[in-house]
């Protein structure tokens, strides 16, 4: 008997402009040298940003070779240990993922934490409402956070389990981590990025690059 | 090749329409390679993930080939096991990369690999993801052909009569006697029917078309949508006009999975993979069902049931006989409820498929034997344990690889593993130990191959040296207690 089903999804397969994520969802890798499209990031509070070429391999280096040629500098100075961050709209089903995944360079002087912070759709409309009056915090949402700390020179790869990030606004949303597009759920809206200075005022200055989520 | 392009074509047309979200993949029918590049590979890419759709190639004989990578790369070729044709993968963006391939006639069944060769500036690096190819279905008719395919070369088949009967010859009959041979050349079934008017009649099978493609198709729909009694039903239709529909009794077990009826999805599984003992999907299914009745059988035995415990680890062993955890729970299970024979006999089943394992060494209060005991203590009880036999023959290229990759791995101290190995052998016989090498064999387990060593000890106790070989990183690394202690001392 043939196989109707998969004769289409042979189809649906081969057309070059429509790949479904089975082992991956490529955030950014910023190889286009733009954060501003595809897709757009957006700054808060005083980090600056800005696309900047990677240095030249001086060894062998597995991980920095394969941050390719861009990355995306973050850099800025903290009056209360908050910097500012980076934020990028997502909208995916990360049901079938398990991990984010980041390579952070701390390739100026400046040390500090990076927070990584996600937002799953909670009340099922594809869209994150958030109250300016109380720090831009998600009203119906949930937010996930975790920290990874920003090193010394050179690309380092951090691989956070999705389990270690931990609910940032217990009692808001169904404190349920459910990054599914199901029932009408948008799944995992956002991401946002925020560094947070070693000292109270204090200076970060490093690259993130290759975002991913994975299994 | 000129139909894989006719079907780019159509798919170009067919994608601006299709649903994207659609769910129209199912992940258990792909063949997926996927990771990040390891070290000693010429590119360094944060992720590459390659795959082959369907992994189980049946009567379309065509497959989904696609590459993705995190970032660019400048070219991906995809080639075969069976022969010399490559096919240049299209990409619009350099990460994401994809193409049709028609399976040759003549390319016969079983395993067979794609090996893509991903080129980027810096060099290239290789992914080969397996799919199978079934044995195409053969329904032989008047005119002998091949569904969906070309004509085969047909000359029917000897019946012999049975008991004598009339036979209708353009419009008159002939007696034919009991034994007399004839030549089928068709097998035409007939349908008692009732028509508008109440009456009935018979039709040759041949001459109506039956809804077991539509009950099919509207079972997958069902099944999509969520609607798991209403695709039960579907798929009971089916069965209804074909008692031997694999097929339906899988997506039935499945449905049943969906609805919680663990009971009636293992009864349905167990008729497909009865009437169709090569499906492979069947068999994933089964394997997902047996870690259910393991949770359930794991459960009892904590909670010292270990009556319902036994049922729930028999079922286990039905759908997936090589789980050892489960043989050696079922034996303790037993020897719980003082059946002694039968679990030992249950951990012996254990060693069959886990010769190391020192739980079961212990249960059966065997001594474990490593490498340096191997060479110098000859006069040891010997353990005889069957070398399972490899579920599927690999594909000459692949078995080559992966035997050419292993010999000549090296040690921690840069010796040859084929030397190393010379060298354990020589010192063995040394001291006495008689020897029987069986040599080299390679199977597929897991994502990986698994290349053993295998010689005979006195008394037919079997020995082998295990590595896990990854043919596209070229990783070789040991497997079991002998290639570890080979790998770390010589």
């Amino acid at each position: 008997m043939k196989r109707p089903a998969v004769i289409l999804a042979i189809m649906f397969f081969t057309s070059t402009a429509v790949f479904p994520q089975f082992s991956f969802y490529l955030v950014d890798n910023f190889e286009d040298g733009d954060y501003s499209s595809g897709p757009k990031w957006w700054g808060f509070g005083e980090l600056k940003t800005k696309v900047v070429s990677n240095p030249p391999l001086e060894t062998k280096d597995l991980i920095a070779e394969s941050c390719g040629d861009y990355a995306l500098n973050l850099c800025g100075e903290s009056k209360q240990w908050y910097v500012g961050g980076v934020g990028t709209d997502l909208s995916v089903d990360a049901s079938e993922f398990s991990r984010f995944q980041i390579d952070v360079n701390g390739d100026g002087e400046g040390k500090g934490r990076l927070k990584i912070e996600l937002f799953d759709d909670d009340n099922m409309n594809y869209s994150l409402e958030q109250d300016p009056q109380k720090n831009y915090d998600p009203i119906h949402d949930d937010k996930w956070v975790a920290e990874v700390s920003i090193q010394g020179k050179g690309f380092i790869r951090t691989s956070i389990p999705f389990s270690a990030f931990r609910d940032a606004n217990p009692g808001v949303g169904d404190d349920i981590w459910n990054p599914d597009q199901k029932d009408g759920s948008g799944g995992l809206l956002k991401m946002q990025l925020v560094a947070i200075s070693e000292t109270e005022q204090g200076k970060v200055d490093f690259s993130i690059d290759n975002l991913l989520l994975t299994y | 090749m000129r139909k894989a392009v006719i079907l780019v074509a159509v798919v170009m047309i067919a994608a601006g329409g299709w649903g994207l979200n659609r769910p129209i993949i199912n992940r258990e029918d792909l063949s997926l390679k996927a990771g990040p590049t390891g070290p000693g590979e010429k590119l360094s890419l944060v992720w590459v993930e390659a795959y082959v759709y369907p992994k189980v190639v049946k009567e379309e004989r065509v497959v989904s080939l696609g590459v993705r990578t995190a970032s660019g790369v400048d070219s991906v070729q995809a080639s075969f096991d069976f022969g010399k044709d490559a096919v240049d993968l299209t990409s619009f963006n350099g990460m994401q990369w994809g193409g049709a391939y028609q399976i040759p006639e003549g390319v016969g069944p079983g395993l067979h690999v794609v090996r893509y060769a991903i080129a980027g500036h810096k060099g290239s690096i290789q992914r080969t993801v397996e799919f199978f190819l079934d044995e195409p279905v053969r329904l032989a008719g008047r005119d002998g052909m091949l569904f969906g395919e070309g004509v085969v070369d047909y000359q029917g088949w000897p019946l012999t009569v049975v008991s004598t009967c009339t036979a209708l010859v353009d419009g008159t009959s002939c007696v034919l006697n009991a034994g007399e041979k004839v030549t089928g050349i068709s097998k035409v079934p007939w349908y008692k029917v009732v028509f508008d008017n109440g009456e009935e009649g018979w039709i040759p099978a041949s001459k109506v078309k039956e809804p077991l493609d539509e009950f099919f198709a509207q079972g997958f729909e069902a099944y999509g949508a969520g609607n798991y009694e209403q695709a039960v039903r579907y798929y009971k239709n089916t069965l209804t006009i074909d008692p031997d529909f694999a097929k339906a009794y899988f997506w039935l077990a499945k449905c049943y999975y969906r609805m919680g009826d663990f009971d009636a999805s293992y009864r349905a599984v167990k008729e497909a993979m009865r009437l169709d003992e090569r499906d492979i999907e069947s068999k994933v299914f089964a394997d997902t069902l047996a870690g259910e009745y393991y949770r359930i059988a794991h459960g009892r035995f904590r909670q010292r049931r270990y009556h319902e415990a036994v049922s729930a680890y028999q079922k286990v062993l039905e759908l997936k006989p090589t789980s050892v955890p489960s043989w050696v729970e079922i034996g303790k299970s037993y020897a719980k409820l003082g059946f002694e024979s039968e679990a030992s006999e249950a951990w012996r089943e254990a060693l069959k498929f886990d010769p190391n394992n020192r739980e079961i060494h212990a249960l059966l209060k065997i001594k474990v034997r490593a490498v340096p005991e191997f060479a110098a203590a000859p006069k040891k009880k010997a353990i005889t344990v069957a070398v399972p036999e490899p579920a599927q023959k690999l594909p000459a290229f692949v078995e080559d690889e992966s035997l050419q990759i292993t010999r000549a791995g090296k040690t921690r101290k840069g010796t040859r593993i084929e030397a190393a190995l010379r060298s354990v052998m020589t010192l063995a016989r040394s001291l006495g130990t008689p020897l029987v090498e069986k040599g080299w064999r390679a199977k597929k387990q897991g994502e990986s191959y698994l290349v053993s060593y295998v010689c005979e000890q006195g008394q037919g106790a079997i020995e082998a040296f295990e590595w896990m070989v990854d043919i596209d990183t070229k990783r070789v690394t040991a497997h079991n207690d002998n290639a570890r202690v080979l790998m770390n001392r010589w």
